[in-house]
C-alpha cells in the first residue's frame, strides 16, 4: 500500500495533515483484528467481521487466483479488497453466522453496539447489492437490538454488546451471548426476543445451540458454561469447564473464562476452552468431563470437525486433537493470534482461521494453505 | 472726278494730235490756212498742260504737307506698340517664369491635412474657406510647421543648454565619484569591526552574491531561492557560499574554454579576478580549513566529484526572543558534477537524536540516486557511500531544482542553439512551479519542525536515561493527572545493523571506528538496571528461543553481510555481546516477530505435523524467517530508526509480586509525524496457572510443546490492546502542538494502560475475592452497579 501511492508524498505537493491521516489508517490497519470469518452457503464468499465493525465480503475465487500467482512467501500475503462492504457496526463487529440453508440463508452479524444485523443472501446473490458500486455500504435488511438493561434508580446501564451469535434455522431462533450475562433467543419471524437466559454472573463469550434437544449453550467470563432449555428458558446443567466437573451453582471464586463452546454434528459432544490455558470435552449425554487438555495458549476459538478437535488461540498455530487428547497436528498459521476457526467438511472442505493483524487464513484438511491475505 | 492725272494724259494726248497734224500738212504743204488755226489749238493745249501740271504738283505738295502731318501720330503709334510688345514679351517672360517656380515645400515634411486640423489654433478649424482652397490651407499648414518648428527650436535650445548643464553636473559627479572608491574602501575597512559586532554582514552578502555566479546552476538555483525568501519573507534564515574561488574560477575558465573559442566571458572573469585580491586575504583562512575537508573528498574523485563551492545553510528559529536569535541548524549542500545531484548534509553538530535529514520527506533516505541519469552513470553496483556527510535526498534535489534543469550536467553537455531557447523556457516553467509549490518554505518548515522535536527528543531521552519518565506538559489527556504506580525500571538503546545508517559527523571520525566485527554488531548499552535484565531476560527467553549458542552464529552471519556503521552514542557502555543478545532475543521470540511482521510465513512451515512430545526441528524455519525479518528493516520507513528498550516494573501491593513490561519502542527518523512504535511483552512470568485436579475420570492430557510461551498475567490480547492504544490511539488524542512530546505521553500512556490492566487482570485472578456479590438489589445481574472493566471476545479494558 505504502508503494502505491508513494510518489504523491514529495516536496512538490506537500500536504502534511493527508500524510499524518493516512499514518494514522496504516497503523489502525495494522491492529485491526478479524474476529470472525464464516464461508458463505454457496462457498464461493468468505465473510468477515472485523474490529472495526466493517463486515465484509471476500471472493473466494480471487483469492485463490492472486494467490497462485505470487509464490513469495512474504508477498504471497496480500491485501484483499472486500468484493462487498455492508454497513458498519459501531464498535468491533464480534461475530457473524449464517442462518439457514442456500437460497433461504441470511447473513447475521453482531457487534459492541449490541445489533444483530441481518441480510438476505439470496439478496446479495442475486447482485442486488453489486448496483452500489458508488462505494456506500448496504443497509441490512434487518436490525435486532439487545435490550438494556435497568440498573439502579432506573437508569440505563450501557448497551450490552453481543459477543456471539448461534443459530436454528429448524425453529427459526437465532441466540445471542451478550455482555449483560443474558443470552437471548430471537424470533427471527417476529424480530423479537421470545427467550431471555438469566443466570450467568458475567458477561457472556460465546454461545452455541444444539437444536436436537432445543438446547442453548453458553460460556461465560464467570468460568462456566450453562446448557439452558430452550423451551423453559431453564439451566439444564452448569459446567465448572476449568475444573472439569459438573456443578449445581455458580461457583464462588472467579474462574478463568470460558473463550469459546462448540458442539460436534452428532450433537452428542461438548467442548469448551477457557481462559486457563485448557480445553474440556464434554460428553452432553450425561454432562460429564470426559478429556481435560492442557493447551499451550489460550484457546480462543476451538471446533470440532470429523471428530477432530480443532482449536486455536493466542499463538500463530492451529492444534488438532482427538477426543482422548492426542494431538493430531499442529498447523502454522498466519495471524499471531487466532480468535475465529471454522471448519468446513462439506463443499469446500477448508479451515477458515482469522484474526490479529486483520489476517485471514484459508487452510485446506491437509494443513496447506489455501490462501492468506489481510482485510482492507 | 477726272483726276489732274487724266486730264494731264488727256491734253499730252490732244497736244501729240495736233502736232501730227502740223506735221503731216507742213509734209504734204497743204493750206497754210489751216496751219495757223492748228497751230492756236497746240498752244492752247499747251496752256491745258502747264496748268494741269501746276494743279498736279499743288496737289502734290498738298499730299506732302498731309502725309506730313500724319506721319507724327503714326511714330507716336508706332511707339506705343513697341512699348506694348515688349511689355507683353516681359508679361509672357514673367509668366513662364512663374510657371517655372519651384516651391520647396515638397521637401518639408508637413504634418498631414488631418493632424494639422487637429492640432492647429481653432480660428484655422473654423475657418470653413480654408478648406476650399487648398492653397490657402498649405500656406496655413505651412504657417503652421513653422510655429512648430520655431517652438522645437526653442525646446531644442533649452533642451541644450540643460544637457550641457548636465554635462557639467555629470562631469563633476564623476570626479567626485571617481573619488569615491577610495573614499568607501576606507569607510569599508573602517566598518568592518563595526559590522562584526552587530551582526550585519552586509560586505559578506554582497561578496556571496558574486560567488552565487560562480556556483553550479543547480545550487545557483537554490542559492536564489533561499535567498529570495530570506529577502521576501523576513525569514530568519541565513546563508554562506564557502569553498575555493580560484578553483571555482578554474572551472568556469574550462567550461568556456569547452563551449568555445571566442573568449567572450573574459571581461566578467577580469571582473572577477580584479576583486578577488580583497576577498582573497579574508578568505584565506576559511578556504584551508574548508580545503582540509576537501582533500579527504576529493581523494576519491570521479563520482563523489563535487563542486569547489558549496551551500550553507543556516536556520534559525522562528520566533526571535530577546533580539538573540537561537541557531536551529545548518544544511551544507553540495554539488556532485558527475552524478548532477545535490547533496545535502547537516554542518557541525551531529549529535542529534536521530538522523536529521534522513527521511524528511516519505521515502527519502538518501542512500539511493535520485535521479535516474545518476543511476545510469554511476553504473547499476553503485552503492552510494553512507560515511559521506552529505546525501542526495530527493528533496534537496527539488529544491535545486534538479528536476527541471537538464538531467545531463552542465559540464558534459554540449549542445546549443535551437534547444537553448526551449531550454530556458522550460527552466523559466519550472521555476513558476518551483514557486507555486512553495518548496523551500516547506522545506523550511520541514526543517525547523523536525529540528525542534529532535531537540524535544533528545530531552526526553535524556530523562529516560536517567530512568525517569519525561515530563509531560500537556495534560488534557486522560492520563494527564494520572500518578502511575508503576515507574520505568530501565531504558537502554538496542543498536541493530541491520540498517545502512550514516555514521556522526566528520570531525569525530577518529572516534567512530566503524563497527566491524560481527559480535559488536549488536549491542545493548543499558544505563541502569543490567543486572536486571540479565536476570529476567534468561528465564523466558531460554525457554522460548534455541539455545542463544545456536543462534550467535547465524546472527552474526547475518550481521556480516549487511553491515554498516554504527553511530557509537557517547553514554552508551557496550556490553559483552551475549548478553545483548539475550536482550534482544526476548523481542525477538516467535510471537513478537511474528506480529512484528504479522506472519510473514515460510514455505517450510505450511504444513507441520507435528506428534505430541516429538521436538521439532524449527532451526531452518527460524534462519528464514529471521532472514525476511532483516530485509523487512531495509524499508524505507526504518532508516534511520532508533530502538531502545524499556522496563516498566509494576507491583502487586497485596502479595508484592514484581510485574515487568517490556516495550521496545522504535523511534522513526520522521518523528514525530510518524510516532514511536511500541512493542510490548511481559517480561515475568508470575502466574503459573496450576489446573485443579479434576474429578476422577477426566482423562488429562497436557499439549507438549517445544516452544511453550510463559503464560502471563497479561495475555497476548492485553498488550495488543495496549499496543493499539499507545501507537495509534493516542494520535488523535494529541494535539499537533503537542505532537513533540508524544514519546513522553506514549510513555505515561502507557504507564497508565500498564496499572490498569494489571489492576483489572489481578483482580480477576483473584479467586477469594470475588467480584460480585449477588443479590444487592435483588436482580441477578449486578454489573450494572460495579461498571463493567472488560468487555468484548477479546477481553478489552473499558478505559473512560
Amino acid at each position: 500500500m505504502a508503494s502505491k501511492c508513494q510518489q504523491k508524498w514529495d516536496v512538490r505537493n506537500w500536504d502534511e495533515a493527508a500524510y499524518k491521516v493516512r499514518l494514522q489508517a496504516d497503523r489502525e490497519e495494522s491492529t485491526r483484528i478479524v474476529y470472525a470469518a464464516r464461508l458463505a452457503p454457496s462457498s464461493d464468499f468468505v465473510a468477515t467481521a472485523s474490529s472495526n465493525g466493517s463486515v465484509c465480503l471476500y471472493s473466494v475465487a480471487s483469492c485463490l487466483a492472486s494467490q497462485s500467482m505470487d509464490l513469495n512467501p512474504k508477498t504471497a500475503q496480500l491485501e484483499m479488497e472486500p468484493f462487498l462492504s455492508f454497513s458498519r457496526h459501531d464498535g468491533a463487529a464480534y461475530d457473524l453466522q449464517f442462518y439457514g440453508e442456500d437460497d433461504d440463508a441470511i447473513l447475521l452479524s453482531c457487534g459492541d453496539d449490541g445489533k444483530i444485523q441481518g441480510w438476505h443472501w439470496k439478496r446479495i446473490e442475486q447482485g442486488d447489492f453489486s448496483n452500489y458500486s458508488d462505494g456506500r455500504l448496504q443497509k441490512p435488511d434487518f436490525i435486532l437490538a439487545n435490550p438494556q438493561q435497568k440498573g439502579l434508580r432506573g437508569a440505563l446501564a450501557p448497551v450490552p454488546e453481543i459477543n456471539a451469535i448461534a443459530t436454528d434455522s429448524q425453529e427459526g431462533y437465532v441466540f445471542s451471548a451478550t455482555g449483560s450475562g443474558h443470552a437471548y433467543c430471537w424470533d427471527l419471524e417476529r424480530e423479537k426476543i421470545i427467550t431471555t437466559f438469566e443466570g450467568h454472573s458475567d458477561y457472556l463469550h460465546c454461545i452455541c445451540s444444539r437444536p436436537s434437544q432445543k438446547q442453548v449453550i453458553t460460556g461465560s467470563e464467570d468460568g462456566t458454561v450453562r446448557i439452558w432449555d430452550c423451551r423453559t428458558a431453564e439451566t439444564i446443567a452448569i459446567l465448572d469447564a476449568h475444573k472439569a466437573a459438573k456443578v449445581t451453582k455458580s461457583p464462588k471464586g472467579k474462574l478463568p473464562w470460558v473463550s469459546c463452546v462448540a458442539i460436534d454434528s452428532s450433537q452428542k459432544w461438548l467442548v469448551c476452552g477457557t481462559g486457563g490455558n485448557c480445553l474440556t470435552l464434554w460428553s452432553l449425554l450425561s454432562f460429564d468431563a470426559v478429556t481435560r487438555i492442557c493447551t499451550v495458549s489460550t484457546p480462543q476459538a476451538v471446533t470440532i470437525e470429523n471428530s477432530k478437535i480443532m482449536t486455536v488461540g493466542a499463538l500463530p498455530y492451529l492444534s488438532c486433537f482427538t477426543y482422548n487428547g492426542d494431538v493430531i497436528s499442529r498447523i502454522r498459521i498466519a495471524p499471531s493470534s487466532a480468535l475465529s476457526i471454522s471448519a468446513y467438511s462439506s463443499g469446500l472442505q477448508v479451515c477458515i482461521v482469522s484474526g490479529y493483524g486483520g489476517l485471514v487464513d484459508i487452510i485446506s484438511e491437509f494443513g496447506s494453505h489455501i490462501s492468506t491475505f489481510r482485510c482492507k | 472726278m477726272k483726276t489732274p492725272y487724266d486730264a494731264l494724259s488727256a491734253t499730252r494726248s490732244t497736244i501729240e494730235e495736233i502736232l501730227a497734224k502740223i506735221l503731216f500738212i507742213k509734209k504734204e504743204s497743204r493750206n497754210r490756212a489751216e496751219l495757223r488755226e492748228l497751230f492756236t489749238q497746240a498752244s492752247v493745249a499747251f496752256l491745258n498742260l502747264r496748268q494741269i501740271n501746276r494743279v498736279i504738283l499743288q496737289e502734290e505738295d498738298h499730299v506732302k504737307q498731309e502725309t506730313e502731318a500724319a506721319k507724327l501720330p503714326v511714330d507716336h503709334t508706332t511707339l506705343q506698340l513697341n512699348n506694348l510688345l515688349y511689355e507683353k514679351s516681359h508679361y509672357l517672360k514673367a509668366i513662364s517664369a512663374c510657371k517655372d517656380f519651384k516651391s520647396k515645400y515638397p521637401d518639408i515634411e508637413l504634418v498631414p491635412v488631418e493632424e494639422f486640423y487637429k492640432e492647429a489654433p481653432d480660428e484655422f478649424q473654423k475657418d470653413s474657406t480654408l478648406r476650399d482652397d487648398p492653397h490657402k490651407e498649405m500656406l496655413e499648414r505651412l504657417n503652421f510647421e513653422l510655429y512648430q518648428r520655431k517652438e522645437l527650436c526653442k525646446q531644442q535650445e533649452l533642451l541644450e543648454a540643460r544637457k550641457k548643464m548636465l554635462q557639467e553636473s555629470i562631469a563633476a559627479r564623476r570626479k567626485f565619484l571617481s573619488s569615491l572608491p577610495s573614499h568607501l574602501k576606507t569607510l569599508k575597512k573602517a566598518s568592518l569591526p563595526v559590522q562584526q559586532q552587530l551582526g550585519i554582514l552586509h560586505t559578506k552578502r554582497m561578496k556571496q552574491h558574486h560567488l552565487a555566479d560562480l556556483l553550479p546552476p543547480p545550487l545557483y538555483i537554490l542559492y536564489t531561492q533561499l535567498s529570495a525568501l530570506k529577502e521576501a519573507f523576513n525569514e530568519n534564515i541565513e546563508l554562506e557560499i564557502i569553498g575555493s574561488i580560484k578553483d571555482a574560477q578554474a572551472l568556469v575558465k574550462q567550461q568556456a574554454l569547452k563551449e568555445s573559442g571566442l573568449n567572450h566571458g573574459g571581461n566578467e572573469e577580469n571582473k572577477i579576478e580584479e576583486e578577488i585580491p580583497e576577498e582573497e586575504e579574508e578568505l584565506q583562512r576559511r578556504r584551508k580549513r574548508v580545503k582540509k575537508s576537501h582533500a579527504k573528498e576529493s581523494s576519491d574523485e570521479g563520482v563523489y566529484h563535487s563542486h569547489p563551492l558549496t551551500v550553507v545553510w543556516h536556520i534559525f528559529d522562528e520566533v526571535v526572543d530577546g533580539g538573540k536569535r537561537t541557531k536551529l541548524l545548518s544544511v551544507r549542500f553540495e554539488y556532485l558534477m558527475r552524478l548532477n545531484m545535490v547533496c545535502a548534509g547537516v554542518e557541525g553538530d551531529r549529535h542529534g537524536p536521530l538522523e536529521l535529514l534522513t527521511n524528511l520527506f516519505p521515502d527519502d533516505t538518501g542512500m539511493e540516486l535520485p535521479t535516474q541519469a545518476a543511476k545510469l552513470s554511476a553504473g547499476v553496483e553503485f552503492q552510494y557511500d553512507v560515511n559521506r556527510s552529505c546525501h542526495p535526498y530527493k528533496w534537496a534535489q527539488h529544491l535545486a531544482g534538479v528536476d527541471f534543469l537538464s538531467e545531463v550536467p552542465p559540464l558534459v553537455s554540449e549542445g546549443h542553439g535551437p534547444s537553448e531557447f526551449s531550454k530556458a523556457t522550460s527552466i523559466r516553467h519550472g521555476l513558476s512551479a518551483y514557486r507555486k509549490q512553495h518548496r523551500v518554505q516547506t522545506v523550511l518548515e520541514k526543517l525547523r519542525s523536525r529540528k525542534k522535536a529532535h531537540l524535544a527528543l533528545r530531552g526526553q531521552l535524556d530523562t529516560l536515561s536517567n530512568s525517569k519518565l519525561p515530563h509531560c506538559v500537556y495534560i488534557e489527556v486522560p492520563w494527564g493527572p494520572y500518578k502511575s504506580k508503576c515507574f520505568l525500571h530501565s531504558w537502554a538503546e538496542v543498536l541493530r545493523t541491520g540498517l545502512p545508517k550514516p555514521p556522526a559527523s566528520l570531525d569525530d571520525a577518529p572516534s567512530l571506528n566503524m563497527v566491524s566485527s560481527s559480535a559488536e554488531g549488536l549491542e545493548i548499552s543499558p544505563v541502569n538496571g543490567l543486572e536486571s535484565l540479565r536476570e529476567d531476560g534468561e528465564l523466558p527467553s531460554a525457554a522460548m528461543m534455541l539455545t542463544p549458542a545456536s543462534k550467535v552464529p547465524k546472527f552474526s552471519s547475518l550481521m556480516q553481510k549487511k553491515l554498516y556503521s554504527v553511530k557509537e552514542r557517547s553514554h552508551a557502555k557496550r556490553v559483552p555481546f551475549t548478553q545483548a543478545k539475550e536482550a534482544f532475543t526476548m523481542l525477538n521470540n516467535d510471537a513478537s516477530v511474528d506480529f512484528k511482521d504479522l506472519g510473514a510465513l515460510d514455505d517450510d512451515d505450511d504444513m507441520i505435523l507435528e506428534f505430541a512430545g516429538s521436538p521439532m526441528d524449527n532451526t531452518n524455519a527460524d534462519d528464514i524467517e529471521e532472514s525476511t525479518n532483516f530485509e523487512k528493516v531495509s524499508a524505507w520507513e526504518e532508516c534511520g530508526s532508533r530502538t531502545f528498550n524499556a522496563v516498566f516494573r509494576g507491583e502487586d501491593s497485596e502479595t508484592g509480586k514484581i510485574i515487568d513490561l517490556e516495550a521496545q519502542v522504535k523511534i522513526f527518523s520522521e518523528h514525530p509525524v510518524r510516532p514511536p512504535y511500541f512493542e510490548l511483552r511481559q517480561l515475568t512470568d508470575e502466574v503459573t496457572p496450576s489446573l485443579p485436579s479434576p474429578p476422577r475420570g477426566v482423562l488429562t492430557v497436557t499439549e507438549k510443546a517445544y516452544d511453550m510461551p510463559p503464560s502471563s498475567l497479561l495475555a497476548f490480547s492485553d498488550l495488543r490492546a495496549m499496543e493499539k492504544e499507545v501507537n495509534s490511539g493516542i494520535i488523535q488524542l494529541l494535539p499537533t502542538s503537542h505532537e513533540n512530546e508524544i514519546l513522553a505521553q506514549q510513555l505515561s500512556m502507557l504507564a497508565m494502560l500498564f496499572d490498569a490492566y494489571v489492576d483489572s487482570r489481578l483482580r480477576s485472578c483473584d479467586q477469594h475475592h470475588p467480584p460480585l456479590s449477588v443479590g444487592a438489589t435483588g436482580t441477578t445481574n449486578v454489573h450494572e452497579l460495579t461498571a463493567r472493566s472488560i468487555r468484548g471476545r477479546d477481553r478489552q479494558m473499558q478505559l473512560c
